[in-house]
């Protein structure tokens, strides 16, 4: 147990002291890695490859990788993580403070946090916001490496340790499985979580399985004495029936759940300690090896071992990892200093041997090749040479008595038996109608040849080379067409024949009938190459120039560019077990998925050179495992039940508002001014990311779909409206509209444009509006009630003054004085007129200057004293003039006192008219009331009142005591004449 | 789960009994260790202490074993509430102890003097029920003593401590508990 840690597990040395210098995962490769599955020991060539050093890049070496759902490859280096998009690396950890705490040993994704165990036992994981929290439990963190991170389905966290076994967080509390609760170690390697919710642990005595439910630990060991072949093990990886486990010395074997059992062990293990495995499609397995490099094993249905290989670019090397990615590429994480990514379905081998141009495995798993140069057969990796040097061979078919039919261009057809070596050459003159056979398709001992003079028949073609008279039909008769090119015989699984021709449609041969369904508007097809019958029973027609034809027998779809397919013209065609159509054209293959309608692409991005395809260069007799023929090269694929990712899927990563990133899972809203957005999209395409282009549009913005390589895009000065960025990859020039991502959001109207903005303000105009009239109105009325007022006041001045109390007092007045002083008399009567005159140039006015109120004051008391002497006392204490006032006030006021008072020597009035504060105009008399009381109305201070209430807010005063009775009336100023 | 109980009372057993006194390994041992306990419930802050509690490690296995007279906790806002405490929450008559016994995780040099965090997994048990804790501790190591100082946080309902929905305002269903305490090393013989 003990020597095993220090001397034949090198993971060690990340955990050990002082070693982390050493050599160890330098650079980084990624290689679309073209490799055989079945019965070869090498390959000539890697065909396609990028790389990327990763020592130079990241300076650091690389210990886990994970993919995330979306797509991203998580890298955990000895100097953080780093997230890699095919491009870009970027480290996504703040590690650049402490090295150490960020030397990352296990790595975890689920679907929105990304989990990494350190060297020191810190544990962090990485949420949407892509900011790093430490995973802090109040038990405490191990203070031993993290092996490994998983979480169950019930979304508890399980990490294991390299030194104090496993722990799990439940919602309660942090629980430590190790040795005294009967682990078998506490140094654990590996961990993984089978489908049953169990949690595998690889130590140096066994696997330990723990499961925790209801707060109690049931851990269940398997170790040697249970049948392992080892009893350290290193490496786990889940199956369908059970785990695989990768031992130290003894190689690997498969441990059955259902019969607790081992149920496969390899024999004779040469390659040393097992560090990792991986299940890929199929039944093939990658073990990779601490120092032979990654091994490659397929695995017949009944779970023998088919055959195992080394993979010999990796020979020699530390495979630390192997990893199955979502697009089905591979990656190998070597310790010498390699990563290798591939297509994991398409294993390419490169010959020298010119155009491909039939194909054809026989039962007994040979495939033949037919070339120009005669017939070649695959062997150990290469292409054999077998028979024919001087035949241009165009068609091969194998029938169940093990005899190769060769068809050749001019020459007929041959039939030839490898075992015997015999062969029978038939060519026109032998009777067959034409030597250029296209297609052999057979049933049992019948044959059908489809030729550029017609269709042959072949009947009892099983005794061909011992002799037996060979019946040719030529069935061309039974057909009315035009041209006798035909290019393709099918036989499908009801016996019935199909035939392919040049522009005459497809033939339907039943019970010696022949049906043209082009001609009966079955299907329209007209130059059909290829044919292929699915599981389901429905047709499929490869043509020239008028894509796919699927047909069920009564009706008929087309399968076109428009759908995604790469070519309008399929040379070859065939189905696997999948279900999945292989469609060979120019350019590559096509992998189309009828169920989803999603197709799967091969081309030059993914290793494979032009193809220049013939027509039959497609075998399909293995549904899993396809051979197809191309120019310089010989194409293995393996269906792919997944078939996952067929296209460069896109991610929305960052999208900035005014250079600040933004949370656009909820943030769609912004203000007026955050009118400038950046987005920045990936595409993820691990095989070839130069290769990804994007297309893009801002609904609202853009007219039409942008076409960019470019991973970002920014828009500055957006108007405010409605947007929405739509962004979708972009292979063969066709977008991929099932990648499309969008991203809507709203940028507002700046508030003095939004809608309750615009409310208010129309409702404050409206308010102000009828607040106008409203005034207007007072106004008016007010200016009337003026009016009225003044024609009152205008009425009753009037009708005081002619008073005939007034002129007769007057002319009394003017009679005393008319002889004693004549002088005094015209003076009198001059004043008086001037009275009269002035009442009736004021009368029409609103206001008057003070100064003219007090002139006519003067002419007034003028009168009155004339009449009165010295009993009646006028006085003025006026500072200040500059006033108005509504005419004949003070008027009114002094003939009111003189009115309403006794005027005698022994009670003199005196009448003062003084300002106060500039404020008022005060006219008051001592108050010593008539005692028969001239009739009042009241009238002149009512009418005072009035008018100065609508000329200004200060109020008229009346004061009135014992003493004396005081009118205060309100000084009105120039400035505040309205 | 009962592999780590039954080591676990062997634990108690060795270090606590007074019959391994003359032992032949030197333990760390103490009899006057502090426990403090708070309850920070919304209406109500209640805290209690003890001095009694007694404790040992073995550093040769890694083992440890603490234990309490639940009754010796003093403090408490009021009589009544001491007495509730003993008699109606912890059932002090039917569960006189509460002990915590297991194995320290790390491994450590006992001779090499320092300040480690160290964790502590174990069995807790209050109230007669037994919960599987990790407790994490600082520990301050001397040449002739050994001081320990930890906090952790017990949920009632995990010790099946049940209380009235009446005072459930007053006692917070997460007690935080407090431990020093420093052992001394006994001498071999």
């Amino acid at each position: 147990m003990f020597f095993s840690l220090q001397t034949l597990y090198p993971l060690t040395n990340l955990y050990s002291n002082g070693l982390i210098n050493k050599i160890f995962l330098r650079i980084l490769l990624l290689v679309a890695l073209s490799l055989c599955i079945i019965t070869m020991s090498s390959w000539a060539q890697i065909p396609h490859f990028t790389k990327v050093d990763i020592a130079k890049i990241l300076n650091t070496n690389l210990s886990v990788i994970k993919q995330d759902h979306r797509g991203f490859m998580w890298l955990g280096t000895e100097a953080g993580l780093y997230r890699y998009d095919g491009n870009d690396f970027n480290l996504m950890s703040n590690g650049s403070d402490s090295l150490a705490q960020f030397s990352i040993t296990a790595l975890y994704c689920d679907s929105s946090q990304i989990w990494y165990g350190c060297k020191d036992g810190s544990i962090y994981y990485l949420a949407q916001d892509q900011i790093n929290h430490p995973y802090k439990p109040q038990e405490g963190l191990p203070s031993v490496p993290i092996s490994g991170i998983v979480k169950d389905s019930q979304g508890r966290l399980w990490y294991s340790t390299y030194g104090e076994g496993v722990y799990v967080q439940t919602n309660d509390h942090v629980y430590n499985l190790n040795i005294e609760d009967g682990l078998l170690e506490n140094q654990i390697y590996q961990m993984t979580i089978d489908p049953q919710d169990r949690i595998w642990v690889a130590t140096d005595n066994g696997v330990s399985i723990c499961q925790f439910t209801e707060g109690k630990k049931h851990i269940r060991n398997i170790t040697r004495a249970d049948g392992l072949p080892d009893e350290i093990v290193y490496s786990l990886c889940p199956s369908l029936t059970g785990m695989w486990l990768g031992f130290e010395s003894n190689g690997f074997c498969h441990y059955s759940t259902a019969d607790d059992s081992v149920d496969f062990q390899v024999e004779n293990w040469q390659y040393g300690s097992v560090r990792t495995i991986c299940q890929v499609v199929g039944n093939s397995l990658w073990i990779g090896t601490e120092d032979h490099g990654v091994l490659d094993c397929e695995f017949m249905h009944d779970g023998s071992l088919e055959m195992m290989r080394q993979i010999e670019e990796t020979q020699m090397q530390e495979c630390e990892l192997i990893y199955y990615d979502q697009a089905g590429n591979i990656w190998f994480l070597l310790d010498q200093h390699l990563l290798f990514s591939g297509v994991g379905t398409l294993d390419i081998l490169h010959h020298d041997l010119g155009d491909i141009q039939a194909v054809c495995q026989s039962p007994d798993d040979q495939v033949w090749v037919g070339t120009r140069k005669g017939l070649y057969v695959l062997h150990d990796g290469k292409l054999k040479y077998q028979q024919f040097p001087n035949e241009n061979i165009i068609s091969l078919y194998s029938d169940n008595n093990g005899k190769i039919w060769i068809g050749t261009f001019g020459n007929g057809i041959i039939c030839w038996d490898p075992k015997t070596k015999r062969s029978l050459s038939l060519t026109e003159k032998e009777g067959l109608v034409n030597g250029s056979v296209f297609s052999i398709d057979g049933r049992e001992d019948r044959l059908w040849l489809a030729t550029l003079g017609g269709i042959i028949e072949v009947s009892n073609s099983k005794g061909i080379l011992n002799g037996t008279r060979i019946p040719f039909k030529n069935l061309i008769a039974h057909t009315e067409l035009s041209s006798n090119f035909f290019y393709k015989v099918y036989v499908d699984q009801d016996g019935k024949v199909w035939f392919g021709t040049d522009g005459q449609g497809v033939l339907n041969l039943t019970d010696d009938k022949v049906t043209n369904l082009l001609s009966e508007g079955l299907l329209p097809a007209k130059t059909v190459y290829c044919i292929t019958e699915d599981d389901s029973g429905d047709f499929w027609f490869g043509t020239n120039g008028e894509g796919v034809f699927k047909y069920d027998g009564e009706s008929w779809q087309h399968l076109g560019l428009e759908d995604g397919l790469s070519s309008q013209t399929i040379t070859s065609i065939a189905n696997d077990q999948s279900g999945h159509l292989i469609m060979i054209h120019e350019d590559g293959i096509d992998v189309y998925d009828p169920k989803n309608g999603t197709f799967r692409y091969f081309d030059e991005n993914t290793g494979l050179d032009h193809l220049n395809p013939g027509l039959n260069v497609i075998s399909a007799f293995d549904k899993e495992s396809i051979w197809i023929g191309g120019q310089n090269s010989l194409i293995h694929y393996i269906s792919d039940e997944n078939m996952v990712q067929t296209y460069p899927s896109v991610i929305i990563d960052q999208i900035r508002l005014i250079n600040e990133p933004i949370d656009y899972a909820t943030k769609r809203k912004f203000s007026s001014h955050e009118n400038f957005i950046e987005f920045d999209y990936v595409g993820i395409w691990y095989a070839a990311p130069q290769s990804v282009r994007y297309e893009y549009q801002l609904e609202g913005y853009d007219l039409d779909w942008k076409i960019t390589r470019d991973q970002s895009i920014s828009y500055s000065r957006l108007i405010p409206g409605d947007y929405t960025f739509r962004v979708r990859s972009v292979m063969n020039d066709q977008p991929i509209l099932p990648t499309e991502q969008t991203y809507s959001f709203t940028i507002n109207l700046p508030f003095w444009k939004r809608g309750w903005f615009l409310a208010l303000m129309t409702l404050c105009a409206g308010g102000a509006f009828y607040g106008y009239q409203r005034y207007r109105e007072q106004l008016i009325s007010k200016r009337e009630s003026i009016d009225r007022e003044r024609i009152e006041s205008q009425y009753e001045v009037l009708k005081a003054q002619i008073n005939p109390h007034f002129l007769f007092n007057s002319f009394n007045t003017l009679a005393g004085i008319v002889e004693e002083d004549p002088d005094l008399a015209v003076e009198y009567i001059e004043k008086l007129s001037d009275y009269y005159r002035s009442i009736i140039q004021f009368r029409d006015l609103k206001l008057i200057p003070l100064d003219d109120e007090l002139v006519l004051i003067d002419d007034f008391t003028f009168l009155l004293k004339k009449r009165f002497g010295k009993n009646l006392l006028v006085r003025k204490f006026i500072d200040e003039t500059d006033y108005y006032i509504p005419p004949l006030t003070i008027q009114m006021l002094v003939e009111n006192a003189v009115k309403h008072n006794i005027i005698s020597r022994q009670k003199p009035l005196t009448i003062s008219i003084r300002s106060e504060n500039d404020e008022y105009l005060v006219v008051e008399n001592n108050l010593q009331p008539k005692k028969t009381q001239e009739p009042s109305t009241r009238f002149g201070l009512q009418n005072i009142k009035t008018r100065f209430e609508i000329l200004t807010k200060k109020k008229v005063v009346i004061e009135e005591n014992d003493q004396s009775f005081s009118v205060s009336i309100p000084l009105i100023k120039r400035k505040d004449i309205k | 789960m009962s592999m780590l109980r039954s080591l676990c009372h062997l634990i108690m057993v060795c270090l606590l009994s007074q019959s391994q006194l003359g032992g032949q390994v030197d333990l760390f041992r103490a009899d006057d260790g502090v426990v403090e306990f708070t309850s920070d419930a919304p209406l109500e802050l209640i805290k209690a202490n003890s001095k009694v509690l007694r404790g040992a490690i073995d550093p040769t296995e890694n083992t440890f074993a603490f234990t309490i007279d639940v009754k010796s906790f003093e403090g408490f806002n009021s009589n009544l509430q001491r007495t509730h405490f003993n008699e109606n929450y912890l059932e002090t008559s039917k569960y006189p102890r509460a002990t915590f016994a297991g194995k320290i995780i790390e491994q450590i040099d006992w001779d090499s003097e320092g300040e480690y965090q160290l964790r502590a997994k174990g069995i807790l048990d209050i109230h007669g029920v037994k919960q599987e804790r990790i407790i994490p501790s600082k520990v301050t190591l001397f040449s002739d003593r050994v001081i320990i100082r930890s906090e952790f946080s017990v949920a009632l309902k995990e010790h099946d401590i049940d209380i009235p929905k009446i005072v459930a305002q007053k006692i917070s269903e997460e007690i935080r508990v407090g431990i020093e305490i420093t052992l001394y090393k006994q001498n071999s013989n």
